[in-house]
């Protein structure tokens, strides 16, 4: 049921579609011969793919990131140290049993003393 | 009673600003990255008997943390609105045509993949996006397809993925030739 000429709007879809991996060959067709004729959708198109594989190859070499944004801030830090500390106090799985006696009260205070 | 090396303070020295990093690349909002190295060191801890030994422990945790962000997305894609998901009108007039062509510049690794400057603006872009757009090309984009974890996100509903897709890609270009390619020129 495809038209004969797609629109840009039409490639620039399938153009991303194809980048997913799955364009059905009629479609892949139809994209291919507007590309012939378009310009606009040939850059379109190059340029998404450059910009994947861009992105992959940074990923890789930089382990798994792309900018390098900032770490954990103080408070960040703080508040997952809190959650874990809880947890761990709430007796979780394999604590020894005398670790676990105080209950949830005070979580920190034993750990503070390593700091 | 506790011994100096307890893995919460381990972790916390050793691991958390790279799973952090790793997530907050992942996932676009700190607090959400935050959550995930939470939930992350919390599993870790609930499940350290069954870390083997033979991947590293960085490894482990990344593996962990890595369910932990398709988790969020998945709540994330449940919960957001998909309100005017064809809506790409920005880009195409009515009859089908672009409303401004892209502009003819090539897009290439050797020369961008260690441009530190590049890669903030490609941030900048990435943050300009609706935070689900931004997080669905980059996840899809640099996670090895074929790995379980894309796969699973994925699932999330296939078509939803892919609108997002379109759209998060007809904005990063079109953000990247304004900002990088053509930053230069008045037109």
């Amino acid at each position: 049921m495809m038209r004969a000429v797609l629109s840009c709007r039409e490639s620039a879809r399938l153009a991303s579609a194809a980048q997913n991996g799955r364009l059905p060959r009629r479609l892949r067709i139809g994209l291919r011969l507007h590309l012939m004729m378009c310009a606009g959708c040939r850059a379109y198109t190059r340029q998404i793919q450059g910009l994947a594989t861009l992105l992959r190859t940074r990923a890789r070499k930089n382990d798994g990131l792309l900018a390098s944004p900032e770490g954990l801030r103080p408070e960040e830090r703080a508040r997952i140290r809190t959650a874990l500390d809880e947890s761990d106090a709430d007796g979780g799985a394999d604590r020894s049993a005398d670790g676990g006696a105080d209950g949830g009260k005070n979580p920190g205070a034993d750990l503070d003393q390593n700091e | 009673m506790t011994t100096s090396t307890s893995p919460t303070d381990r972790w916390l020295e050793t691991h958390a600003d790279a799973l952090f990093r790793h997530a907050v690349t992942r996932l676009r909002r700190r607090a959400d990255a935050e959550d995930a190295v939470q939930e992350t060191l919390l599993a870790a801890l609930r499940c350290r008997g069954d870390f083997r030994g033979d991947s590293s422990e960085r490894t482990w945790l990344i593996g962990i943390l890595n369910h932990k962000i398709v988790d969020q997305i998945r709540t994330a894609e449940r919960t957001e609105q998909n309100a005017g998901l064809d809506d790409v009108d920005d880009f195409f007039a009515a009859n089908g045509r672009w409303r401004k062509q892209p502009g003819k510049f090539a897009i290439d690794a050797a020369d961008l993949v260690e441009n530190e400057e590049f890669w903030r603006q490609v941030d900048h872009c990435l943050d300009g996006l609706p935070a689900r757009q931004a997080r669905a090309f980059v996840l899809f984009t640099i996670e090895d397809k074929e790995s379980e974890e894309a796969c699973k996100a994925l699932d999330i509903s296939t078509t939803n993925l892919w609108v997002l897709l379109h759209r998060a890609r007809l904005r990063m270009r079109q953000c990247l030739e304004t900002n990088w390619f053509h930053a230069g020129d008045k037109r």
